[in-house]
């Protein structure tokens, strides 16, 4: 398949922060990709960046074929954006919004009514369509939100987190909405999220984002594949380097490493400040990647007996995208 | 053509919104409907009570003429609002009534009035005075005077008909009534054309200003400023919730998504700026419309003069509310700021209705308020309204506040940052 999206040494700085530095990836015609990572990661400035919101400082994007640089009027009608906050006007109800957002596309006449009454069917609103945006709930709210971004028919949809403060009854309907426009439209979509699981579910391949980088990229299969069978924190009062080696030579273990305690992730807006990022514990942490986790957590506790060594704490992880995240940055990706 | 198309959109757009916030247009519209009517009447109803002399004399009136002009002048005497008018028969009886202090003034019609008018021989009515009294007696005098000239002239026209039939000797065949009937058909085409004459005099006293233009006076023209003073005052109550709803669509990101369409950026603010403007003109006309109706203020000769003063005005106004916005960190910290630019503005430059205008008293003040747009404005209209200003008296304002609307708008684009 062709890319729709090709991008190269992405960047943007703001004076001496580098907010992206030097991203480089690419979607197929008709894939869910994935951006995932952290707030303040650097996703939501990628998407300015690709839907002409905000200049690159340096690097460039192809969408479509057109540069964004010099030929961003055309890659911004070939684009749909559904920005993380809810863009919409809270005093109209979602046909008047709906209708402003298509004529800022050109669309007008028989074409707009259509193209409204499409996507007001695609987000299960046709009814409450004539309803003020203040008076929905706050799934609603997010299903016009996505709405607004489809009514131009754009080929490469931008979702920017569209999952935030959902319930999860229209979390689902939103899955469906994209995972229906993908099939039977044939849409792009780039999608940004910090819920792993939403990820795993959605995207074909996932490009991991950490600190403005892209840090692992691959289909969700690979990533996972990383950790084989899953990962095992154990806390010990002392640790060596003949412990660590010993550790890996145990039946259903991969590697043993010691690592720094994991952190909170930085906090998102809103968020109680009592819980800043820190260590959970002062003591020494060893990682082991297990290759069957079963069996390397029955071998590594009476390992640890025999010789022993008290365990502190103890966390098993399931091999998935968040245990990915915390094994490449050792950082998880949300509390 | 596309970019008018995304302009109206967004004007459109942003009309709607505009027309679901009512405490907004409570505030823009039905308040300065209230504090206008409200001053508009409270001054009118005050200058009425100053005007209204407050006098009641109590006089006795002894009418002994038998013809016809003594009852003219007892019946005009009579509809005299100051005068608390008592009828006697007896000179004696009204004498002693103003000895006693009971009545201000007797005036006593002869018995011969009549007949003396008619054979143009002098006559007089005579004003007794109580002497306790003594500030009465100018006052009963002219009345008396006033009512007094209507009913000689008439005799006087009368007389000068009589001469010159008699003089002529065309009716010298003429039975007396039909000679009546002659002389009274004269009199009656005569007193017409005087009264006539009084309504629309052939030589008339108007005020005028040094240009020559006519200007109104007293409490009209006072209403005649207090409108537009109101309107200026509250046009420029937009700038606090344009440049919000400004700053509110970048807080929401519904500006990020209008950055992420294909419309060029200046159709964004164009298009609010229409849509405030439009809000401006509409505020003037609902304003300016219930004084002509309600309090029958002047709009002056020239209509061109006031459409291109209020759109030069609102043109300030909405760049005003685009530097608001462009310095303002917040959609509130906005709206407060404009608040407190509304106010400020419009007590130095003016818009308070005060007599005389601010813009128009000399002193530090007045030098101040030639820096503000509300005074400019307020000068533009009250040129027009209340002196009947053509569009080319006004140049100078327009030029003015366009040049103020550039200045502010040109700062505003360089300052605003989208994201």
């Amino acid at each position: 398949m062709p890319a729709i999206l090709e991008v190269e040494n992405l960047t943007k700085k703001y004076g001496d922060f580098e907010a992206v530095k030097g991203i480089s990836f690419s979607v197929e015609e008709g894939e869910v990709f994935g951006l995932l990572g952290p707030n303040g990661a650097g996703k939501t400035q990628t998407i300015s960046m690709l839907t002409g919101v905000i200049p690159p400082t340096s690097g460039s994007a192809r969408i479509a074929g057109h540069d964004i640089k010099s030929d961003m009027n055309e890659v911004k009608k070939i684009n749909g954006l559904v920005p993380q906050d809810l863009a919409l006007y809270p005093t109209l109800s979602a046909r008047a919004n709906l209708n402003f957002f298509g004529r800022i596309y050109g669309l007008g006449g028989n074409e707009l009514k259509e193209r409204v009454e499409d996507v007001l069917r695609i987000v299960a609103l046709t009814d409450r369509a004539d309803q003020k945006i203040d008076e929905y709930s706050g799934g609603m709210k997010r299903r016009v939100n996505i709405a607004a971004g489809l009514v131009h028919q754009p080929q490469l949809l931008f979702l920017d987190e569209p999952t935030v403060g959902v319930d999860p009854q229209s979390r689902n309907h939103i899955f469906e909405s994209v995972q229906r426009l993908n099939r039977e439209r044939g849409m792009s979509v780039v999608y940004t999220s910090h819920y792993m699981e939403e990820v795993e579910l959605l995207c074909n391949r996932v490009a991991i984002i950490d600190e403005g980088k892209i840090i692992a990229m691959d289909t969700v299969k690979n990533l996972i594949g990383i950790l084989g069978g899953g990962m095992i924190y154990i806390g010990l009062e002392e640790v060596d380097d003949a412990l660590l080696e010993q550790l890996t030579g145990l039946g259903g273990v991969k590697e043993a490493m010691l690592v720094p305690p994991p952190v909170a992730p930085p906090l998102a807006e809103g968020e109680d400040p009592e819980k800043e990022t820190e260590p959970v514990t002062s003591n020494p942490i060893v990682k082991i990647v297990a290759e069957n986790s079963q069996q390397a957590v029955v071998n590594v506790i009476s390992f640890l007996n025999d010789q022993d060594r008290p365990l502190t704490s103890l966390e098993i992880l399931e091999p998935n995208l968040e245990s990915v995240f915390l094994h490449l940055t050792g950082k998880k990706l949300r509390e | 053509m596309k970019s008018i198309y995304y302009t109206l959109s967004v004007t459109g757009k942003e009309i709607r919104i505009l027309l679901a916030d009512r405490g907004l247009l409570a505030v823009l519209l039905l308040l300065p409907i209230l504090l206008g009517s409200l001053f508009a009447g409270l001054n009118l109803m005050l200058a009425s009570d100053e005007g209204d002399p407050n006098i009641l004399l109590e006089v006795i009136l002894v009418n002994e003429d038998p013809g016809n002009f003594g009852g003219e002048v007892a019946k005009s005497i009579r509809s005299i609002d100051e005068l608390n008018v008592k009828q006697s028969s007896s000179v004696s009886s009204a004498e002693q009534r103003v000895a006693e202090g009971e009545v201000a003034a007797a005036i006593i019609i002869p018995a011969d009035f009549s007949e003396n008018i008619d054979s143009y021989t002098p006559t007089e009515i005579e004003v007794i005075i109580d002497p306790a009294q003594a500030e009465t007696a100018s006052i009963v005098t002219g009345i008396v005077n006033q009512v007094a000239g209507e009913v000689v002239i008439w005799g006087e026209i009368q007389y000068g008909i009589r001469t010159i039939m008699a003089e002529s000797d065309l009716l010298a065949e003429a039975s007396p009534e039909e000679l009546r009937g002659v002389e009274a058909q004269n009199l009656g085409v005569i007193m017409t054309q005087l009264n006539e004459l009084r309504r629309n005099p052939a030589i008339a006293v108007i005020s005028e200003n040094l240009e020559g233009i006519q200007v109104q006076t007293g409490i009209e023209l006072f209403i005649t400023f207090l409108f537009p003073a109101f309107t200026v005052m509250f046009i420029f109550f937009i700038v606090g919730a344009e440049s919000a709803s400004l700053l509110q669509e970048r807080e929401a990101g519904t500006l990020r998504r209008l950055l992420a369409a294909p419309l060029p950026r200046w159709t964004v603010i164009a298009g609010k700026m229409l849509a405030y403007g439009l809000l401006v003109c509409a505020q003037v006309a609902i304003l300016f419309t219930l004084g002509y109706v309600a309090f029958n203020i002047n709009l002056g000769r020239d209509p061109l003069a006031l459409v291109a003063i209020t759109l030069a005005v609102a043109f300030v106004a909405v760049s005003m509310g685009m530097i608001v916005a462009a310095f303002a960190r917040s959609a509130k910290q906005a709206d407060n700021v404009g608040m407190i630019l509304a106010f400020v503005f419009a007590g130095i430059g003016g818009a308070f209705p005060t007599w005389p205008p601010l813009f128009r008293s000399g002193g530090l003040i007045g030098i101040l308020s030639k820096f503000t747009p509300h005074a400019h404005a307020l000068e533009g209209y009250y040129s027009v309204m209340a002196e009947n200003a053509a569009l080319t008296n006004i140049l100078p304002q327009l030029g003015f506040l366009l040049l103020m609307g550039l200045v502010f708008f040109l700062i505003a684009v360089w300052r605003f940052k989208f994201e």
